[in-house]
């Protein structure tokens, strides 16, 4: 990849990205089982603008305002979120197949909400047991990975898997002692994906950490640069590897454990996306992080589309993100390991 | 000599004879019957001892006996359910059945099962080989039960007739079965297929998903009412759908399943999102009383619905009806507060003209 190019190519990439986003989210607006006429969507989103009330059917403006602008923000804002997760893994980690979910973030959080489902079925205490058990995911990876006050890039990742598979299990018991009539199916539901039920307090408890955690990690782009070359050339260079590392971690699970928290597990996203963007505006995080993250939102607002339109039924996010994520992962893979990752 | 000495032998014979011939009676005639995958079960008295692992199934067998004496094993969650409602009341024995004789997915726990000693183990059709297979292996008899539709109920109840030596009763449940739906059809038949009720029943319907049922159960066909979900091309018994597709139909009744634990009409008459439905403006969202459509106590449910749909064209007291029904199943009659509890009051008080209808 020349040097020279690069620039030019990231102009190319935000010129279309700047006209593809409001494209997108007003698309997304208008589309959706309820019939809104098109001009209508505009109109709303107008009036609500210069402050006029009750020019249109109050159906069609709650549909917008209620049912369609949360939803759309949710899907952005998590699916930036895990991109931008993931993005950052990848670059600490120097290892293309890390996320999310590799690390046991999703899956401590899943089990948490899904242990909430089971013992109270409220909405709030699935959210704060997601986040409480993606934190102590982290936690756990953190001290089964440390070792001499260091931790080893393989034995972290490791320590992440075995956690992922613990959770996972505990997951299983908890859908193996919940009731098959009522408890379960919302359970499976809810682990599967979805933004189907989402208000705009959903949208609050996802802004803030995705907010605080992308924040964090843009804050660290340049040390994230310093650490993809490696532990010893970070410490020669005068970066503090551990707790750089782990100051990711954190910003990570803060994302993950939020869109689990509101929409369920979510997978690909934040494996597949950065590969996507380092494809179109090379590895260097400053480029990279941003351009994961608009991906990341466009690709997830793509997806919820298909989801709550494609059919009477909702679609599970999980599935579909897989169904399309795999494939495209697997064309990506073989791109990029010919430009961005064939280093060592 | 010989003669006495014959009449003598001959008595007694005649005696053991017919003592045979009468326990012959018993033995010579079998219960025979074909259960729901299709087997021939032969039974050579009506069973003493029964185990019930289907969930919905043992408050049938007590509506058939008239009592808990012959059910000696139950699944865990059923008598939780049981326990929880009217039956849990009337019968506090239930709560002392085994329910150590099955596990999780309805796999029976075969040496359980021997120590129990069932005459009959009433069973899932579904998945044979690891629901039932175990059991008949050791020598139990099983029945299998199906579900799916209501010809099947009612063949159970005919079925558990069969295996309790009880057929008039379950001929008498099935009679008030027909005569309901007859009453109820004598109403509805003449409603044009547009003027019918639409109706959504929530399956859930709380802050994390909105899921219908997505067939067109004979539970609403009955009243005569349309389910907008059904009509709609879905088929699975429960389908998640969001808030926007909820608008998009805008049925004239919106349903909420009382098994839900946040099933509450208040909540949807309060969602902003909701506002502008038909159901909501015109308070007609119910939760539906802690009665089960698919099983002897349908019919019960059928009336509930029909009222419902068309308040003007019914005018059956409610309170009275569901008493008598259920003093002539179980054996006690439900109390005024039993009766406020399963109608639902506290939930449907303030939708439309429901306490006028069903309250005290």
């Amino acid at each position: 990849m020349g040097v020279a190019r690069a620039p030019s190519r990231q102009r190319l990439f935000w010129t279309v990205i700047a006209v593809a986003t409001p494209l997108a989210v007003v698309g997304s607006l208008a589309a959706g089982r309820y019939q809104v006429p098109f001009l209508n969507v505009l109109g709303i989103l107008g009036s609500k603008l210069v402050g006029i009330e009750d020019v249109f059917p109050s159906t069609e403006v709650s549909v917008v305002e209620l049912v369609r602008l949360p939803r759309v923000l949710a899907a952005m804002l998590a699916g930036a979120g895990l991109a931008i997760a993931g993005a950052a893994l990848q670059g600490v980690f120097r290892n293309p197949l890390v996320g999310p979910q590799i690390i046991g973030v999703s899956s401590g959080a899943g089990f948490g909400g899904a242990l909430a489902i089971l013992l109270f079925g409220s909405a709030w205490a699935t959210v704060g047991f997601a986040f409480v058990f993606g934190l102590l995911a982290i936690l756990i990876v953190y001290l089964l990975s440390r070792m001499e006050s260091q931790a080893p890039i393989l034995l972290l990742v490791l320590a992440g898997v075995v956690t992922s598979a613990f959770f996972s299990a505990l997951i299983s018991l908890v859908k193996y002692v919940a009731d098959p009539d009522n408890k379960l199916p919302a359970i499976v539901y809810w682990l599967m994906g979805s933004l189907a039920s989402i208000g705009w307090v959903d949208v609050l408890i996802l802004a803030l950490p995705v907010t605080l955690g992308g924040l964090l990690i843009w804050g660290l782009r340049f040390r994230i640069n310093v650490l993809s070359f490696g532990d010893e050339d970070a410490r020669a260079l005068g970066v503090h590897v551990e707790r750089t590392r782990w100051m990711i971690l954190v910003a990570v699970a803060l994302i993950s454990a939020a869109v689990v928290a509101v929409g369920g597990i979510i997978g690909w996203i934040g494996l597949v996306i950065p590969h996507f963007a380092r494809a179109l505006v090379g590895p260097s995080h400053d480029a990279l992080l941003p351009a994961s993250a608009v991906l990341g939102a466009l690709y997830l607002l793509l997806i919820d589309d298909i989801a709550r339109t494609a059919t009477a039924a909702e679609i599970p996010l999980g599935i579909l993100t897989a169904l399309i994520g795999a494939p495209v992962f697997a064309f990506l893979l073989r791109r990029t390991y010919l430009t961005g990752w064939r280093r060592d | 000599m010989s003669v006495m000495g014959e009449s003598r032998r001959v008595l007694p014979c005649a005696f053991v004879l017919a003592m045979a011939g009468l326990t012959g009676v018993a033995s010579a005639d079998p219960i025979t019957f074909t259960d729901q995958r299709g087997k021939l079960i032969e039974l050579d008295a009506p069973a003493e001892r029964v185990i019930v692992l289907p969930k919905p199934i043992p408050s049938m067998l007590i509506a058939v006996d008239g009592g808990i004496d012959r059910l000696i094993g139950l699944h865990p969650a059923a008598q939780a359910v049981l326990m929880d409602g009217l039956l849990g009341k009337l019968y506090p024995g239930i709560a002392k059945i085994d329910t150590s004789i099955v596990g999780e997915g309805f796999i029976p726990n075969v040496e359980a099962m021997l120590v129990a000693e069932p005459d009959v183990v009433i069973q899932w059709a579904s998945r044979p080989e690891d629901r039932i297979d175990p059991m008949e292996r050791v020598g139990i008899t099983v029945v299998g039960f199906g579900y799916g539709s209501y010809e099947i109920e009612a063949e159970q109840i005919e079925i558990m007739g069969k295996i309790l030596g009880r057929e008039e009763r379950a001929a008498e449940l099935l009679d008030w079965h027909r005569a309901v739906r007859e009453d109820i059809d004598k109403v509805v038949s003449g409603i044009p297929q547009e003027e019918r009720t639409t109706i959504l029943f929530f399956d859930r319907f709380d802050s994390d998903e909105l899921a219908v049922f997505g067939r067109n159960e004979y539970f609403f066909q009955v009243p005569g009412m349309r389910n907008l979900a059904f009509e709609a091309g879905l088929d699975q018994s429960t389908v998640t759908i969001d808030a926007e597709q909820l608008l998009e139909w805008d049925p004239d009744v919106i349903l909420l399943n009382y098994y839900d634990p946040e099933a509450d009409p208040q909540k949807v008459y309060d969602d902003p999102r909701f506002a502008g439905l038909k159901a909501v403006q015109n308070r007609r969202v119910y939760t539906t009383p802690k009665l089960d459509p698919g099983s002897h106590e349908a019919p019960l449910v059928w009336s509930w619905l029909a009222t419902l749909a068309y308040p003007d064209k019914f005018d059956l007291d409610h309170r009275a009806e569901i008493a008598k029904q259920l003093e002539a199943m179980y054996g006690t009659a439900p109390d005024d507060g039993d009766l406020d509890s399963i109608l639902q009051l506290s939930l449907n008080g303030d939708s439309y003209r429901y306490a006028e209808r069903f309250g005290r």
